[in-house]
């Protein structure tokens, strides 16, 4: 809890929290804010915001409200986003883990195929998936999840190279735990924090390439995503531009509140050692008393 | 050269200011050891008299050099060495091109001029092959012969007054009695003006004309070394050298073989007032 | 080893690392294509309108398609060797014809974008990193944030809008004016019109990006030892600024250039779809419309080639900016 204050008493803390707060309240209330299907035809087509009450952001050209498609889109992007993340992570921390602490050649052959991922871009890698299964919500997710497993991976590593010669792996190795259970159970925890502070990072890329995505079609074709709504704004783009525009900026300002929350985290996280003032007086030493 | 009145640094709100109300003089030519444990405020009390102090340092008193015409300017009048040799030097650039940078920025010399000049002054100070080792860079080189640049860099646009910040005491100990010599030599050749920082008593009898002694920010003692360290005035100098054994050498003619160990700061432990200080 | 130049022990060292890389990519790539439903057999006969099992029979046979996995894969590699890539079922040639012709407008579009966002991030990155915390910092800084929050995609669509649409000065699509005739001079200008909008919606990102590691890289450097030992020195001003603390936060920056490489050929498929310019980027989303799984990873091979080649490119840079780099294990 401690930890919550503290990043929320930095005004990047504040405001992105205070972002990623509203988003998941409207994500998970979507049913209740905007009842029925966001894909129904639920008015006239193209209506500009702000004119119709019932519509305060328009419709589409098939009469689909805005308002209820971004909210219901809110969910989608999430979801995806997170769990991407949430994977990706999973991925990284234990093949880092692994690399890290048995070395030699696993340790090789694990980073030449991290090296393999990295060389081929994360979207054209999900491309590739999707082009097997076809347009799927879990095949995004796992596309985007080793698009992005290697750089948790590579800190993960780091971490338990430095923490692997320390006292309490010795120990653990002298009462006989095995080699694997030393990493998971004792190394890893606390190789976790630079990992974690990479979520972020990774959650705000997910959202984007899944918005990419679906703006090309390829996204889960029985969910609304603010993606596809771009898409669907782009045929009408000269004469009602609003139908791309808000959904894009909705996509903006979730980037943010995730990109400004990471930022609070890591800056909290991270030990910064206070700017050693040169001259540091001992205030218990006053004048020397001799006898 | 130099006249330090009243000066006080203090950063930040809480807490004891890093130094209260030093006053010294320093004349041209003469040598200058500011000695001190650390958290004495003799780093800050150079720092101040350069006017490299970070900001948000809060200062009191002057600091005049009544032996220049204007206001000194760094680099030009006031050539620094500070105590990380690994951190003076940028690591990008060649050594040759720092060092004639200053004479370039300060003396108006051309390119070719000031590189002429660095390779003299590498020269000067023992790095082998001056002429190669211009184009080479600071990575390359061990720490002693990194201080040393360093040092190069500090005289290159002919400085009066030479500050070092514990100029020895990242060597190694044989690296540092070659930094003295070459200090004492270069001094001696240029008329320099030199105030140095240390922590190291042999270090300060061996070099200096002159010792200032500071605690806590405040300064205990100042006066002609043999005075100083023979006849020491005030409680504290006297309980400093005390914590040294084997004090019969002579101050003025220490001989390099008979150097002592220097004193560990920790020893002012004996300063807690209900300890008794080990008579000497 | 020793006897050559540095950057060119770097080279041989950077290709002997990438090729186990490369050959992983080749094998991920391999598996995918087994992984789609339908075989290379199937795709052609599709393209040319259908043919008995006899012919399949026989088409597998003679492509090797018949063997196991091993063998299939084995023959995957000779052909990648010959630089056969497959047959493009959408396209109806070869793979590597296909690739090759649109190529170049994504090296074009990505190299210019590449251009933009590292001079103008660098720049900007100096003006905001020569004063941390001033004004122009802050404001600038807040930009860049939001900026790199922004989809390309969606960026791209605001450009048109706004350049295209309302304004009209820019086109709104295509790499060049089609069947106007032009050449030379005039063609260039006509291109270089065309790609304004894309670059910028491309490049803008990794502006921003660029941007921020500069400025925060100089931030931390102002409080390094070696900044104080220069102005200890009396430097100051634009030496300072420049000579010393940006030349030292600019590696960053080139380390990010290579990171992103990949990222940024990723960018440019949706940047090209929206702007519909023929290149690389695009030609991956119609692969994957068109169910033509050579296609798309024929442009996923070229693509990790791609990205090797500029990384190499960019090392190279880099031990050319930071001399500590590949000199007997650093100092």
């Amino acid at each position: 809890m401690n930890f919550l204050r503290r990043v929320l008493a930095t005004g990047e803390g504040l405001a992105g929290g205070a972002m990623l707060a509203v988003l998941l309240a409207v994500a998970l209330a979507a049913p209740v804010l905007a009842p029925g299907d966001p894909m129904a035809m639920a008015g006239d087509p193209l209506l500009r915001p702000f004119q119709d009450a019932a519509h305060p952001l328009g419709t589409d050209r098939l009469g689909r409200d805005v308002l209820a498609g971004l909210i219901h889109g809110a969910r989608t992007t999430l979801l995806v986003a997170g769990a991407a993340a949430a994977a990706a992570l999973g991925i990284g921390i234990t093949v880092g883990t692994l690399a890290g602490f048995l070395g030699g050649w696993v340790d090789e052959a694990l980073m030449r195929v991290a090296e393999a991922f990295q060389t081929v871009p994360a979207f054209l890698l999900t491309l590739a998936l999707i082009s097997v299964t076809g347009p799927r919500a879990s095949t995004i997710v796992l596309g985007i999840a080793i698009g992005a497993w290697m750089q948790p991976a590579r800190i993960t590593r780091a971490e338990i190279l430095s923490l692997r010669e320390r006292d309490f792996v010795a120990a653990a190795r002298v009462i006989g735990m095995h080699k694997l259970e030393i990493a998971f159970r004792e190394v890893l925890p606390n190789a976790l924090t630079p990992a974690i502070s990479l979520a972020a990072v990774i959650v705000a890329a997910a959202v984007l390439i899944e918005a990419a995505l679906s703006f090309l079609g390829f996204g889960d074709p029985n969910r609304v995503t603010w993606g596809s709504m771009i898409a669907e704004g782009r045929a009408v783009l000269r004469g009602a531009p609003f139908l791309s525009i808000i959904p894009g900026m909705a996509l903006v300002a979730t980037v943010l509140a995730v990109h400004l929350t990471g930022r609070a985290v890591a800056r909290t996280l991270r030990v910064r050692p206070e700017v050693v003032r040169p001259e540091v007086v001992r205030p218990e030493v006053a004048r020397p008393v001799l006898g | 050269m130099l006249a330090v009145r009243g000066l006080g640094v203090a950063y930040g709100g809480a807490g004891p200011p890093a130094l209260a109300d030093v006053s010294l003089d320093l004349a041209a030519g003469r040598r200058l050891a500011v000695l001190g444990e650390s958290g004495s405020g003799k780093s800050t009390l150079a720092l101040a008299i350069c006017g490299l102090l970070a900001a948000g340092a809060r200062v009191s008193g002057t600091v005049a050099f009544p032996g220049l015409a204007a206001a000194p300017v760094l680099g030009r009048d006031i050539g620094v060495v500070f105590q990380d040799p690994g951190g003076s030097l940028n690591p990008v650039l060649t050594i040759g091109e720092q060092i004639a940078e200053v004479a370039v920025v300060h003396r108006g010399l051309g390119w070719r001029a000031a590189a002429a000049q660095a390779a003299r002054l590498l020269d000067r100070m023992r790095i082998v092959g001056a002429q190669a080792a211009l184009r080479r860079h600071p990575h390359e080189f061990s720490g002693g012969q990194r201080q040393r640049i360093a040092l190069a860099a500090a005289l290159a646009a002919d400085p009066v007054l030479l500050v070092a910040d514990e100029p020895t005491s990242a060597l190694d100990t044989v690296v540092q009695h070659e930094m003295v010599e070459l200090l004492d030599g270069l001094v001696r050749e240029r008329g320099l003006t030199l105030l140095f920082v240390t922590h190291d008593i042999a270090l300060a009898s061996m070099l200096a004309d002159e010792v200032a002694v500071l605690f806590g920010g405040r300064l205990m003692e100042a006066g002609p070394v043999g005075r100083v360290f023979r006849h020491p005035a005030h409680a504290y100098t006297r309980a400093l050298l005390a914590t040294r054994l084997n004090l019969d050498t002579t101050v003025g003619e220490t001989t390099l073989g008979a150097r002592l160990p220097e004193i560990d700061p920790a020893d002012f432990s004996v300063f807690v007032p209900a300890r008794r200080v080990p008579h000497g | 080893m020793t006897g050559l130049p540095r950057p060119l022990r770097l080279v041989l060292r950077r290709l002997a690392g990438a090729l186990p890389v490369l050959a992983l990519v080749v094998v991920g790539s391999f598996l995918l294509l087994e992984a789609a439903p339908g075989d290379a057999v199937d795709a052609y006969l599709a393209g040319i309108g259908g043919g008995d099992a006899g012919q399949m029979a026989a088409l597998r046979a003679e492509w090797g398609l018949d063997q196991g996995p091993l063998p299939r894969l084995a023959a995957y590699v000779t052909a990648l060797l010959r630089l056969d890539l497959g047959w493009s079922s959408a396209f109806e040639r070869p793979v590597l014809e296909v690739v090759l012709e649109r190529l170049p407008n994504t090296l074009l579009l990505m190299g210019m974008a590449t251009a933009l966002a590292l001079s103008l991030g660098s720049l900007l990155g100096i003006v905001c990193g020569a004063r941390p915390g001033s004004v122009q910092d802050r404001a600038l800084s807040l930009a860049a944030i939001a900026v790199y929050a922004t989809p390309g995609f969606w960026l791209g669509l605001v450009l048109i809008v706004a350049f295209s649409v309302e304004l009209r000065w820019l086109p709104s699509g295509g790499i060049e004016t089609t069947a106007s005739g032009l050449a030379g001079w005039d063609r260039a200008v006509d291109i270089a019109r065309h790609l304004v909008l894309p670059v910028l919606a491309l490049g803008l990102v990794y502006m921003a990006l660029y941007l921020r590691l500069m400025r925060d890289g100089m931030a931390e450097l102002w409080g390094q030892d070696f900044v104080r030992a220069a102005r200890a020195r009396g430097m100051s001003g634009r030496r300072l600024v420049l000579r010393h603390v940006a030349r030292n936060a600019l590696l960053p920056v080139v380390t990010m250039l290579g990171l992103q490489s990949a990222s940024m050929l990723g960018g440019s498929v949706v940047v090209e779809s929206v702007f519909a310019i023929p290149g690389l980027g695009r030609l991956a989303q119609e692969s994957v419309a068109r169910r033509d799984t050579p296609l798309l990873l024929g442009v996923v091979l070229l693509s990790a080639v791609v990205v090797m080649l500029v990384n190499l490119v960019i090392d190279l840079a880099y031990a050319l900016l930071d001399p500590r780099v590949g000199s007997g294990g650093g100092g």
